[in-house]
């Protein structure tokens, strides 16, 4: 459990707790990449600079990338923090987030604090604070990579050379998310409001990890997308993606449907590949539902989450509370209290995902 | 010496007399009949029991009615606390404060923390939108506030009911002038990612 991988191992740690996901990848060499951000049981670290510290990384100086797939408040919480401990990484964010309106957002959003948790728009402007903080030293205001469809995140110098390349978003979705942004924008005379993470996930940041041969395909929500220029769909049909077929997938968007589609399982991936998700709780469908759970399995791999089921029976309060929720007919349920953690370990020298090890922790079980 | 607030008509506290007759019994909730208190002050009208004497619950009720002048020293009479609560009260069993996530034809679902933290447990709670006071239900959107309260509601007479309370938080409107503010700060950001040359698509 504590124990880091091997220079020659590739890792891919998930964890999720109901509402958030981190994905935590060994790139070979002791070099880390961090994809998205949640928070630990308490609430209060990161749980990739936890983890990673647990296992005696460093992460000043062992974490060479952190990617934000999107702006939902699920995926990036504590990325502020995070960047700021790890010193030397490059920040890399959807080239969807370039847009002057999506600049406004993060500057209303600053206005707004209503509650405790801030908005994921509120945590990428911290995030851009600390990047403008190191201007001096590394002469960027902004991320050092604006990601989309072809871009290479990351490329190793170890042997065998490991990649990491973007997938997503398409430059149709790029353009598309300019429109999205401008709805959401707050106007005169209307309520502050804490900022909703609503759509595009269609901006999202899907990613290839190219090891020798293993690959690991991680969808972050990307969704199908309404045709051939967006989305899973764009993906697929794209021209400069590698065309390799990965042999485990961090499941997009919880494991919705609407993020599911015949060809990502027919042209990404091997045949019975490992499905790794990370449930959403907080939707009043929590997802994946059943039926989800049913289509992943039929896809003939092995499929874990994080934490099963997305959402537990509720604590029991006083007496007086509960007759009184149960007149009112308001259901209730509660989150698991901190991430599940799933992960795989194969040398980066097998021929076989099955040559490696996966290990279910803090929660995390196979479906 | 057990001493007494002094409160002129106005309400005011304005200092303290001691209360030479007060016994102990007195101080032990058998109320004697009269006191005596010095020095005298004028435009009197009550006066109230110090903490020190008085059952919280009756503090402001119960009061020593001035009913003559024997200067330098006062003879006034104690008034018999009352026997039921002055005010409405409400108490709390539960509150929360939640963020609407979604809402629905029928329902809305929020995210709710627990604000007493007995419940450090994260929840999730689908409210029926006929609960929402009709006052509050065209403010409730995806990312409004409100705060819930279950608990009794206890009359005057004593009289006690369990209630469930939900209350839109009102937050101020977008002024021009913010959004002007909010527009100038995003078009420098802007500029500067722009600027960035270093930074690339890949």
């Amino acid at each position: 459990m504590s124990t880091p991988p091997r220079d020659d191992e590739l890792e891919l740690s998930l964890f999720g707790p109901g509402y958030g996901e981190c994905a935590v990848v060994h790139l070979g060499q002791g070099q880390w990449m961090v994809i998205d951000s949640c928070l630990n049981e308490s609430g209060d670290a990161p749980v990739a600079s936890e983890y990673l510290t647990r296992i005696g990384v460093d992460v000043r100086s062992q974490v060479n990338v952190i990617l934000v797939t999107h702006w939902h408040d699920d995926h990036v919480r504590g990325v502020g923090s995070l960047i700021r401990q790890a010193e030397n990484a490059s920040f890399v964010c959807s080239a969807a987030l370039r847009h002057e309106e999506f600049c406004q957002l993060m500057c209303a959003a600053d206005l707004i604090k209503l509650v405790q948790h801030t908005s994921g728009a509120s945590e990428l402007s911290e995030v851009f604070a600390v990047l403008r903080e190191r201007r001096c030293r590394r002469g960027l205001v902004g991320p050092d990579l604006w990601a989309q469809d072809g871009s290479v995140v990351y490329r190793g110098d170890g042997s065998p050379t490991v990649m990491v390349w973007a997938l997503s978003p398409s430059s149709q979705t790029v353009t598309d998310t300019k429109v999205e942004f401008a709805k959401l924008l707050p106007q005169a005379r209307t309520p502050i409001r804490r900022l909703p993470s609503r759509s595009p996930n269609e901006a999202s940041v899907a990613l290839l990890v190219n090891g020798d041969e293993i690959h690991l395909l991680l969808g972050g929500d990307l969704q199908v997308g309404a045709d051939r220029q967006r989305g899973w769909l764009a993906v697929v049909s794209s021209p400069v993606r590698p065309k390799v077929r990965s042999s485990a997938y961090k499941v997009a968007h919880h494991g919705s449907s609407n993020a599911d589609h015949d060809t990502i399982w027919s042209e990404l991936l091997t045949p019975n590949p490992l499905a790794f998700v990370s449930p959403n709780g907080r939707l009043k469908r929590p997802i994946p539902t059943e039926g989800d759970i049913r289509r992943m399995k039929g896809r003939g791999g092995l499929v874990y989450s994080t934490v099963w089921p997305p959402t537990l029976r509720a604590t029991r309060l006083a007496p007086a509370v509960e007759r009184t929720l149960k007149e009112m007919k308001a259901k209730r349920r509660s989150l698991p209290r901190g991430p599940g953690h799933i992960r795989l370990r194969v040398p980066l020298t097998a021929r076989s995902i099955d040559d490696g090890s996966i290990e279910l922790l803090d929660g995390a079980k196979q479906l | 010496m057990p001493t007494a607030l002094v409160e002129h008509e106005s309400g005011v506290t304005t200092g303290a007399w001691s209360l030479a007759g007060l016994s102990k019994e007195a101080r032990e909730g058998k109320w004697p009949d009269a006191v005596v208190a010095r020095p005298p002050l004028d435009a009197l009208r009550r006066v109230h029991y110090p903490p020190e004497i008085a059952n919280d619950d009756y503090l402001s009720d119960s009061a020593l009615e001035l009913v003559d002048e024997v200067p330098p020293t006062r003879l006034v009479r104690l008034a018999p606390p009352s026997t039921r609560p002055r005010r409405w009260r409400f108490d709390i069993l539960q509150q929360w404060e939640g963020v609407v996530t979604e809402v629905g034809d029928k329902a809305l679902t929020a995210s709710v923390e627990d604000l007493a933290r007995q419940n450090p447990s994260r929840d999730v709670v689908v409210i029926p939108l006929s609960e929402i006071p009709l006052s509050d239900r065209k403010l409730i959107q995806p990312g409004c506030v409100f705060y819930w309260h279950i608990g009794y509601s206890i009359s005057h007479g004593g009289q006690q009911c369990r209630v469930s309370e939900i209350r839109v938080r009102r937050t101020p409107e977008w002024s021009s002038q913010q959004l002007e503010q909010v527009r100038k700060r995003a078009s420098q950001l802007f500029r500067h990612l722009m600027d960035d040359e270093h930074a690339s698509t890949g």
